[in-house]
């Protein structure tokens, strides 16, 4: 009961202060929930190094590491950057190409996610790439589940490996729109009433069946993924999806606005992070 | 192993089947199977029906989760059937902001699916 009492204090609390949330306060609160976030997996892994993260189910223990390495000898991957880049530069039907678009290659990950303030809206790679490409008349090329969108998103990943996730929240409608994503993280979906925290946060690292549920740290800087499991390129989006229609919910749509407040929560707590991918996944 | 003979004995029979009725085709050999109605050990095992194992250790199935506490002694902690059956039915009641889904509340067995299962888990 007292702890009851204590929750709807801050909650009161939090409700109280909203309305009068400055821009500085803004960056401060999400930092302040971030590392509330990140200090849950430092606690339950302290054996995990934090720039480990990045590998994700693989930095548990060694015999999984070794197991990544090993599948990373030959990186299935190199044919989906090869199409990526090659993409990339090549003329929509105006004539232009997604490069006149969104410019250089290099880096251009890492300055996605952002929360745009002139739009009030997240913005995230993929998307903008699929703008982009239906702006210069394509039609079917660059779609949610397009293979040539998800080559373009791997060649993207390659360009800004080794640089930092580096997300900010700058005012308060962009600390509403991490707010959201972490509320989706929380959020319990489906009939079988799971929520993303439910394996990756508090479950993270115990089994469900013989696969090991990874931490809830980490999975922006290594997307898109190369599953092993589908044989190819799954975007963050994608996986999103993938994870809400397995609790037998009707997902929300890639790139729209729940999962984009999602990518924009989960990049804020990557903050640090170096950007890995693509990576290969099970 | 018990599985093992089971199917061994299974496939035996179904063999037996065809001979004897000559005209009969795998495929209808394999639809008499799957009307045999479930047992309570095997909606709880199955993936896609109760889906237990994905996520407790229980004697007799395969690679087992570690999500959930394993299911062992289930009588000691459960004397009553009626309280194991709640928590099956709805384990938000006594564990809140459990992971486990409500299996009987949002309909993921029907209620004689569940019956077979309960009596399944109290047995363990």
């Amino acid at each position: 009961m007292k702890k009851l009492l204590t929750i709807t204090a801050a909650a009161l609390a939090l409700g109280l202060s909203a309305p009068v949330l400055h821009a500085a306060d803004a960056a401060a609160s999400a930092e302040a929930q971030a590392k509330e976030f990140r200090d849950f997996f430092f606690k339950r892994f302290p054996d995990i190094k934090p720039a480990d993260y990045i590998f994700g189910v693989y930095a548990l223990n060694e015999d999984a590491r070794a197991q990544f390495e090993a599948m990373n000898e030959f990186p299935p991957y190199d044919g989906a950057i090869a199409l990526g880049k090659t993409l990339y530069t090549a003329a929509l039907p105006n004539g232009k190409s997604l490069k006149d678009c969104l410019g250089d290659a290099k880096g251009l990950r890492a300055m996605y996610p952002f929360f745009d303030t002139e739009k009030n809206k997240v913005r995230v790679l993929e998307a903008d790439l699929i703008q982009c490409a239906q702006a210069y008349g394509d039609t079917k090329l660059f779609t949610d589940k397009s293979k040539e969108l998800k080559a373009v998103s791997a060649y993207l990943s390659s360009e800004s490996r080794g640089m930092k996730v580096s997300v900010s929240v700058p005012n308060d409608k962009a600390l509403a729109a991490f707010e959201d994503g972490k509320r989706h993280w929380y959020r319990k979906t489906g009939q079988l009433n799971l929520s993303c925290a439910d394996c990756h946060q508090y479950h993270s690292g115990q089994r469900a069946r013989s696969e090991t549920l990874s931490p809830g740290v980490g999975k922006t800087a290594h997307f898109p993924v190369w599953r092993l499991k589908d044989d190819g390129i799954v975007t963050l989006h994608g996986r999103f999806f993938g994870c809400v229609r397995d609790t037998r919910a009707k997902p929300y749509k890639p790139y729209g606005d729940e999962f984009r407040s999602l990518e924009y929560f989960l990049a804020y707590i990557d903050n640090g992070l170096t950007i890995t991918g693509p990576a290969v996944r099970k | 192993m018990r599985t093992i003979t089971r199917i061994l004995a299974a496939s035996v029979s179904a063999t037996a089947l065809i001979g004897a009725l000559a005209v009969a085709t795998p495929a209808m050999a394999e639809e008499k199977a799957e009307k045999k109605e479930p047992t309570g050990k095997e909606i709880a095992f199955n993936n896609s029906k109760g889906n237990c194992l994905a996520c407790h250790m229980i004697v007799g199935g395969d690679q087992p989760g570690t999500m959930g506490p394993p299911l062992l002694a289930m009588k000691a902690r459960y004397p009553d059937r009626k309280a194991l059956y709640d928590v099956i039915y709805d384990p938000r009641t006594k564990f809140p902001g459990t992971a486990m889904p409500p299996i009987g509340a949002h309909g993921i067995l029907t209620k004689d699916e569940l019956e077979k299962v309960v009596d399944f888990i109290h047995s363990l």
